[in-house]
């Protein structure tokens, strides 16, 4: 109770402790759009990580949202730099996309494309490439089935309450 | 940040379908990108597929 703030220290408090409160490393467009292109484009590791991203559903307006709020809220841009690059990263990056060949939703979709997407998401033709099930030979199948049937003998009934008490004559 | 997050989108959309935007508004979105080396123009030339170029080049 006595611990609360006295009216007035919020306007005490050091409001620079944010690195979007000071300068941005990049101030120039130029310099900025070079950053990111070797920072996400040239990072093998980084695209692989978007392509799994946009492979599972998430479009690539939304990708490119979160790569440039997290490039305002660590410092290296200005909120107003990220709307300037906004544009042109996208479009790259969509490029590259498309160039590797990847299906994915752009984040303008109609219902129409969202719904086919979703289809496809379904029926793992985007993430699985093999669409063939796996074949199983006879001995295969007779241990699973042993194992199955292991397993639904071990999960108790009934939970705790349900488990056999020792009748007291 | 949710504001940014409308405002990057909105940024995109304008710079991804600049022919649907007044030709007043096309003018504003490419001078503020004209007067940088990477302007809409090199942008759009920095990724070209083969097969867009040979599309261009039958349009021609």
């Amino acid at each position: 109770m006595f611990n609360a703030p006295i009216p007035g220290e919020n306007l005490t408090s050091n409001t620079k402790n944010y690195p979007w409160h000071k300068p941005p490393q990049y101030s120039d467009f130029d310099d900025a759009f070079e950053y990111l292109a070797d920072d996400i484009f040239a990072d093998k590791e980084k695209m692989a990580s978007i392509i799994t991203l946009v492979s599972s559903g998430i479009s690539a307006v939304a990708l490119v949202q979160m790569l440039l709020i997290n490039k305002v809220s660590t410092g290296r841009i200005s909120p107003d730099m990220s709307l300037l690059i906004a544009g042109p990263f996208y479009k790259v990056l969509v490029r590259l996309l498309d160039a590797m060949g990847v299906e994915y939703m752009t984040g303008f979709d109609t219902t129409e494309e969202l719904k086919a997407y979703a289809e496809k998401l379904k029926g793992g033709g985007i993430l699985l490439k093999s669409k063939k099930a796996p074949k199983l030979t006879d001995k295969q199948m007779k241990e699973m089935e042993e194992i199955t049937e292991e397993v639904m003998e071990e999960i108790p009934v009934g939970g705790l309450m349900g488990a056999p008490t020792e009748e007291v004559e | 940040m949710n504001d940014l997050h409308d405002a990057l989108r909105k940024a995109i959309s304008d710079y991804m379908h600049i022919d649907d935007l007044s030709p007043r508004k096309q003018e504003t979105l490419k001078n503020a990108h004209g007067r940088y080396r990477y302007n809409y123009d090199t942008v759009d030339a920095l990724l070209v597929m083969p097969q867009e170029e040979e599309e261009e080049s039958g349009r021609k």
